[in-house]
């Protein structure tokens, strides 16, 4: 009996239990910074508590621990079911998930006191980077030697998605951070200026593109099939949509520098491959939502679909919307304002956060061995008050944004500025606010699934061990 | 000159990646693959004991 191979589903369990625990701590610090936006005194004049201090920490927490959880969770689960084998190395996957927490812990830590290398996105400072690095490239190992050793001869594209996305996340890291160490916990960059800026926003816009995108797609081509009950809509579709995604994202990260010192030739080829990206950005998303073709009344009585399938649809505005903002005399209007921000919460809250929840609930019930989720009337209400929370927060950052572009840029006839920035500031508080409102139901919406999730582990018949299947030839 | 090459060649990669992804000999293996996620991949180890 000992020779029956199993799952390695303890390792996902315990980075699914991550996702949750950390989207809350994550979004709970988002909310305390949209409140300091609206009400400046919240920072009770203590530095660790102060906006830039505060803010890299729930950047960091929302993708790299609530992101990044869900994702190695929902790879390790997919590569082992889309193979038939055992996760390569227990050991090795149990140092990604307890070197992954470290990394957060030391980010919860070193955030706060100041420590930076003021690098959005790339704050951590270098002996944290090479923790990173080292678990990055465990991660590689554990999940390309599991693809090595599978017993299906197609890759099925999910895998392809995720293995593209860890592969492209481990370049972009080491290069973005070669630092020369000058202390502990100080290093210079050894790109300088310009070039600097540039390749800070190759990593920066691949940091999109590939760890919140490519890596949420793989989430997609397994979970929505799964959810739906049907074959993906058109497999010939995902393999073009996965090679041209991935040939022409490398490039758009120009237009995050327009008008800047960056040379106007590489600010046009940013916005090029942005306007280009349309099309497998769009193809991708119609391919997940006609997977539903014919299926469409299972969105009536499936909260879980609801959460996939709005996914989709926000993943696909916010697909719009970025190639549009890249244009130069777009993003003329658009660039340094909360538009901005709108955008990227479109994508984060929209696209990644409501694939990963919808993923969660998909698996979570199997994971612990009970039939469902607990509540489904608690998914659906989290469906709703999240939904709500994300339509509150875009529309005001949209109108907060537009707003503050057309004030910045009004004239008088004379040439002098119409409006000092103060005024700006001024005019955007009632958004603020109206935005702290929709983070609120947003996070509301996890503390039910938090319940939720609490409620369904101890239905569960605890912690299963599942079979690897026979080949079927065998 | 060169720039134009390489825009031929990779417009010739990316309708040849058409060509191959929508040929009729990748129907079966695309269709099989697909189906990939539908299978049941949760029975507990314990149903499975004879």
């Amino acid at each position: 009996m000992q020779s029956v191979e199993t799952y390695n589903d303890k390792v996902v369990r315990q980075f699914t239990m991550a996702t949750i625990f950390w989207g809350v701590i994550g979004m709970l610090v988002g909310l305390v910074i949209a409140a300091q936006l609206a009400w400046p005194a919240l920072n009770f004049d203590i530095a660790w508590l102060s906006y830039g201090r505060l803010r890299p920490l729930h950047t960091n927490a929302v993708i790299f621990a609530f992101g990044g959880s869900g994702l190695f969770a929902t790879s390790y689960y997919v590569v082992q079911r889309t193979c038939h084998v055992r996760l390569f190395s227990d050991r090795l996957a149990a140092f990604t998930f307890w070197g992954w927490q470290a990394v957060i812990v030391a980010a919860v830590i070193t955030l706060p006191l100041g420590l930076s290398q003021s690098h959005e996105y790339a704050e951590l400072i270098w002996p944290i980077d090479l923790l990173i690095t080292a678990v990055w490239v465990t991660y590689a190992v554990v999940f390309f030697m599991t693809i090595a050793r599978r017993r299906i001869r197609h890759i099925y594209v999910a895998n392809w998605f995720f293995g593209a996305y860890i592969l492209t996340i481990a370049v972009l890291h080491i290069f973005n951070n070669l630092q020369i160490p000058v202390s502990w916990t100080e290093s210079y960059p050894v790109y300088s200026g310009a070039v600097d800026a540039m390749v800070q926003w190759w990593y920066g816009h691949n940091a999109v593109g590939f760890f919140l995108t490519a890596g949420f797609l793989g989430i997609m081509y397994y979970y929505v099939p799964k959810q739906a009950q049907r074959p993906v809509y058109s497999y010939r579709l995902s393999v073009v949509h996965f090679w041209a995604l991935i040939s022409i994202y490398m490039w758009a990260g120009p237009h995050h520098l327009h008008y800047t010192a960056l040379p106007d030739w590489a600010q046009s080829i940013g916005m090029v491959f942005s306007l280009i990206l349309l099309a497998p950005s769009w193809g991708g998303m119609i391919n997940g939502m006609m997977t539903l073709s014919g299926a469409w009344h299972k969105l009536r009585t499936d909260p879980i679909l609801k959460f996939m399938i709005v996914s989709l649809s926000f993943y696909g505005m916010s697909t719009f919307e970025g190639p549009m903002m890249s244009i130069k005399t777009v993003n003329a209007l658009s660039h340094y304002t909360d538009w901005t921000i709108g955008h990227v919460h479109a994508g984060a809250l929209g696209w990644v956060a409501f694939i990963t929840i919808g993923a969660i609930y998909s698996m979570l019930p199997r994971l612990y061995g009970a039939e469902r989720m607990y509540s489904i009337k608690a998914i659906d209400a989290h469906f709703w008050i999240a939904t709500i929370g994300i339509v509150l927060y875009i529309t005001a950052m949209w109108i907060a944004g537009v707003m503050q572009g057309l004030m910045w840029r009004a004239t008088n006839p004379d040439g002098t500025l119409t409006y000092t920035f103060i005024e700006s500031v001024r005019q955007t508080y009632p958004y603020y606010v109206t935005r702290f409102v929709g983070g609120i139901l947003f996070f509301s919406g996890m503390l039910i699934m938090a319940w939720n999730v609490r409620k369904t582990c101890q239905m569960g018949a605890g912690a299963p061990l599942v079979r690897v299947p026979v080949p079927a030839h065998a | 000159m060169i720039s134009g090459t390489l825009t031929s060649i990779l417009m010739l990669t990316f309708l040849g990646l058409w060509a191959w992804a929508w040929s009729n000999h990748r129907r079966a293996d695309f269709s099989e693959a697909a189906h990939i996620p539908l299978e049941d991949d949760s029975r507990p180890y314990a149903e499975d004991k004879p």
